[in-house]
């Protein structure tokens, strides 16, 4: 283990895969060249177990292989070795996708295609009765904040912040128990990013598990229940987000308006007992955290988006 | 591979793909297929192409069709329409495959590299669900297409037929139009220019010689004028086989000859000619020659025939042997055909049933030699010696009558009009050089022979006119053709011209129906072999990139026919040793077997490429005959037999693939 020293996964390891929302041991993607040849190790052993209900943030800097960690677990990809399950069947099932939502980095859809269109196209896909889908498509398209106007528009005329709207939206036309959401604020607005995150948390609330990849810490560190963080392919630490950004062998005090001889007082006094003193465990940020990871590991220098197989 | 295996090759293999490709392999995603989903996907599939603006296409097209019609240089009326619609089918055949291909070969790597694969697949929608509505979507491109092609071609072919019949009634208002070209353009007028018939065609075009005068049990042929082939099959045992060491081989004739019956007299100093044969051997399909005359020798010496080594076999001398390195290299092929040519207009010969043997002759034990004798596969045929437009047909002379047999089989109950069966008849023309500008036509005279009742309705021929490649009409009475099998019997009435004749000179018109329906059943046609087409884009676009897709969909597409237009049949080994090493035996033998191999390797993976040919209906709809309901179905198995393996394999691909980019 490294610096950031496993505090408190939160789960235990001996859980069983049927029970978790995404459970994964071991699990590795190495991409090869066209002869077959490793290029790149992008996931290297990854042991991850994600309960239901949960909601969960995937960290890294850039090409650590978050999205190939969720690639991997909805079959995009397959696995060098090692093995996945999502929802309690192995990745790659297709009846399993009925359960799951699933919003790409991008968005990536048919772009002559209008809003409502694409929404009542993927309705289809998972057989949703046109009945339902009449109703459930304008209240969806309202969640997404897109007004009348926008979603009788072509995709290719969408701007970033409205196609990441859509593609939220499409996400979420089947009510999915598991919704994956690869950066989902990249491209939205600060209200966007606010109702992001309401919208993440409302749906901790109905009990669905979200798998949010991200670099903006502050949003993870808001919505997330647990993270994990990755670097060239390695996980480096897990666990519940308070936990991790507490510092516990230092007490801080805080006190205001005090004297240097009041302090010094103070520090008698506390000496003796205690009285309107404030102890509490300080917090650094998780944006200090992610970059004391990253500096431990490339020692400060040099580039950290390569790795090699 | 077991005899039956062989034999069914292609379905074995189809059948194979398929079971475990969808039934084994995929038999989950079989249980769960779902048409909406299907549907949905071909939708969207199909919203693309149009977005990508593929129909725009089509009016390029009409454009081209139009103009190339103006361009046309139409001998008459009814000409023009022709030609019309085969720019037409032309034109809507060719920007159909291109769209097809192109769409089918791009819209797969267009989703993978756009990544919208990513939210498709990762929906309830299985590998098997994309195929399918990915090939829905590519069908509605090509239904759309043909439909609007469908339509202008109705449009644009009434617009032309309206304006050519005016044409048509103002040439016949005119008072010196030549009587057969009025024939011929009333018909039109009658008729309308737009049409389409059901036609039968002969099963065969056999030529023979009539005495006139006599009956037609007899088979003569005519010196000069026609010939006769039979077709002989054997193997390496008579070459291999010890007991037959050290064997001659000879070709044997029973001909009897007779003198023509009125022989006009010779110029003066000019001997009599001698009866005889010349003897060729060709390939199994008798179209190639393998062996010339110059390679046979006369099995008896001391003929009165000038032309000493040449095989030309005076009757009754026995026969040509054949040298023995032929006759293994024939025998290594396996399949020959004797051509009988005899010589001299001024004699006839018998054709029975058994007119040549090949003799093995072997030396025995006490010097005398020990003969076997190996006949032809089946009786000969006789035909008329092959001119440009066909075999040709001549006139009488010497009193000798030659004829054309077109044999027609199952002929169901045809049409008639005024108790009279229509025919249609197209031949070419050869006139003799001094009687080009005199005008005379040139006549046949039509009668029918009842096979199943034996009679022949010789008492009152049709006759007929005819010009070198226009159709011409003819009608014999409805009580010749009673019974489903007879003979049209074809004679050249005219002393200076000859005819050339193929099998579908003489076609019998059984029915008529609407044009419009024959050309929904053209667009049929294409539209199966459109979606042939996209399925074998989109399986080649599942491993590929695009533009080597391209290719390699019209590699698999017109390979077959490419290595048909090579025309290597059987014995296409020997040929080639033939060539490269005639006089070496040992070399002859390597150099065969290897282009043997070589050629049944081609043969095996040419025979599981698709055959196109059931496709090819231009010429028909051209014709105006009506297309069957029953070839839809050789397109249709093409298209199982073919499509449906490619199907399931671009299915097992894709389930195998990591469609990220
Ligand atoms: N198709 C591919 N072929 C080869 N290498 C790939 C492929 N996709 C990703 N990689 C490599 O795998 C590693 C992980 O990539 P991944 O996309 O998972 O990173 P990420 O954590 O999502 O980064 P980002 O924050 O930039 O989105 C990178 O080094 C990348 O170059
Ligand atoms: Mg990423």
């Amino acid at each position: 283990m490294t610096a950031a020293t496993e505090l408190n996964p939160g789960v235990s390891d001996s859980i069983n895969p049927t029970d978790a929302a995404v459970y994964t041991r071991q699990l590795t993607k190495i991409y090869s060249d066209f002869w077959g040849r490793p290029k790149v190790r992008a996931l290297d052993s990854l042991d991850l177990t994600i309960q239901r209900g949960e909601v969960f943030g995937l960290l890294g800097p850039n090409g650590s292989g978050k999205s190939t960690t969720i690639k991997l677990l909805l079959g995009l990809i397959f696995p060098t070795s090692g093995e996945a399950y999502i929802l309690g069947k192995k990745c790659g099932a297709t009846d399993i996708n009925s359960r799951i939502g699933f919003l790409p980095e991008e968005s990536y859809l048919y772009r002559f295609l209008n809003g409502e269109e694409t929404l009542y196209f993927y309705g289809r896909l998972f057989k949703i009765p046109h009945r339902d889908l009449k109703k459930r498509v304008p209240l969806l398209l309202d969640t997404v904040g897109l007004d009348a106007k926008a979603r009788k528009r072509k995709l290719r005329e969408y701007s970033k912040g409205m196609a990441r709207r859509i593609g939220l939206a499409q996400a979420l036309i089947n009510d999915p128990e598991l919704i994956l959401l690869d950066e989902p604020t990249t491209g939205l607005d600060p209200i966007g990013t606010r109702e992001m995150k309401d919208l993440i948390l409302s749906l901790k609330q109905q009990g669905k598990t979200v798998i949010l990849c991200s670099h903006l810490l502050a949003d993870v560190q808001d919505v997330c229940d647990r993270i994990t963080i990755l670097f060239r392919g390695k996980r480096q630490t897990l666990g519940h987000v308070k936990d991790l950004l507490q510092v516990k062998d230092i007490t801080q005090i805080e006190a205001q308006g005090l004297t240097p001889v009041q302090i010094q007082e103070l520090r008698d006094y506390i000496r003796r007992m205690g009285a309107q003193v404030q102890i509490t465990h300080p917090t650094t940020t998780l944006e200090d955290l992610f970059i004391k990871i990253v500096r431990d590991q490339t020692g400060g220098v040099g580039s950290y988006t390569s790795s090699d197989a | 591979m077991p005899e039956f295996i062989a034999a069914n090759f292609a379905w074995f293999l189809a059948s194979l793909i398929i079971l475990v490709g969808v039934f084994l392999y995929g038999f989950a995603d079989i249980t769960r297929l779902s048409v909406g989903r299907v549907w949905a996907i071909g939708g969207v599939c199909f919203r693309d192409a149009i977005r990508r603006k593929v129909l725009w296409v089509t009016p390029l097209a009409m454009l081209g069709v139009v103009v190339v019609s103006m361009l046309q240089h139409p001998v008459d009326q009814p000409d023009a329409i022709r030609q019309t619609i085969k720019f037409c089918f032309f034109a809507s055949g060719l920007v159909v495959t291109i769209i097809a291909l192109i769409v089918a070969a791009t819209n797969l790597p267009r989703d993978i590299e756009s990544r919208v694969v990513f939210t498709i697949v990762t929906k309830p929608v299985t590998r098997l669900e994309i195929v399918l509505g990915k090939i829905v979507g590519f069908a509605r491109v090509s239904a759309a297409m043909l439909l609007i092609m469908g339509l202008f071609t109705w449009g644009y072919l009434h617009l032309r037929a309206w304006y050519l019949g005016k044409q048509i009634s103002w040439t016949l208002a005119s008072p010196q139009l030549d009587p057969a070209q009025r024939e011929w353009l009333q018909h039109f007028e009658d008729e309308g220019l737009l049409f389409s018939q059901t036609i039968y065609t002969p099963v065969r075009l056999a030529q023979y010689s009539d005495i006139q005068n006599s009956s037609i049990s007899k088979l003569f042929i005519l010196g000069g004028a026609q010939d006769a082939i039979a077709t002989f099959v054997i193997d390496r045992s008579i070459i291999d086989d010890p007991s037959l060491a050290g064997s001659t081989y000879r070709l044997v004739y029973r001909i009897p000859y007779q003198s023509a019956p009125k022989l006009s007299p010779l110029p003066a100093g000019v001997p009599e000619p001698h009866p005889s044969i010349t003897t060729v051997i060709l390939n199994g399909q008798a179209d190639q020659t393998l062996v010339s005359p110059q390679q046979l020798t006369r099995a008896v010496a001391g003929t009165s025939d000038p032309s000493a080594g040449i095989a030309r076999l005076d009757l009754p001398n026995p026969g040509v042997d054949i040298p023995t390195g032929i006759m293994s290299q024939l025998a290594n092929i396996g399949t020959f055909t004797v051509q009988m040519i005899p010589s001299s207009e001024r004699y006839l010969y018998e054709i029975t049933s058994d007119p040549v043997a090949l003799q093995v002759i072997t030396p025995g034990p006490d010097g005398q030699p020990v003969v076997r004798e190996l006949l032809p596969k089946a009786p000969p045929l006789t035909r008329g010696s092959v001119g440009r437009s066909g075999q040709q047909l001549r006139s009488a002379e010497n009193g000798v009558e030659p004829l054309a047999i077109f044999r027609f089989l199952d002929v169901q109950k045809p049409r008639t009009i005024n108790g009279k069966v229509p025919f249609e008849l197209k031949v070419g023309v050869d006139r003799s050089a001094a009687d080009t500008d005199t005008g005379d036509k040139t006549t046949l005279e039509i009668t029918v022979a009842d096979r199943v009742k034996g009679k022949h309705f010789s008492e009152q021929p049709v006759l007929v006119n005819v010009e070198n490649r226009r159709t011409a009409f003819f009608t014999v009475p409805a009580e010749w053709i009673e019974n489903d099998d007879f003979d049209v019997v074809i004679k050249n009435r005219s002393p200076n011209s000859t005819v050339g004749l193929i099998p579908s000179s003489v076609l019998l018109v059984a029915d008529r129906e609407p044009f419009v329906i024959n050309l929904l059943k053209g667009l049929g046609v294409l539209w199966l072999f459109s979606l042939l087409v996209a399925i074998i884009a989109f399986f080649c676009s599942t491993f590929l990139s695009w533009p080597i897709a391209v290719v390699l969909s019209l590699l698999i597409l017109l390979g077959r026919w490419t290595w048909m237009q090579l025309d290597t049949g059987s014995g296409f080994g020997a040929q080639v040793a033939n060539e490269f090493a005639g006089n070496n035996p040992g070399l002859a033998r390597v150099v065969s077997g290897s282009v043997d191999a070589l050629t049944s390797g081609f043969n095996l993976i040419t025979s599981v490429l698709p055959d196109i040919s059931p496709f090819g209906i231009v010429e028909q709809i051209e014709r105006g005959s009506t297309i069957a309901w029953s070839q839809f179905l050789p397109p249709l198995t093409v298209l199982g037999l073919f499509g449906l393996p490619l199907i399931a394999l671009a299915y097992v691909i894709l389930r195998n693939k990591e469609v990220a980019p």
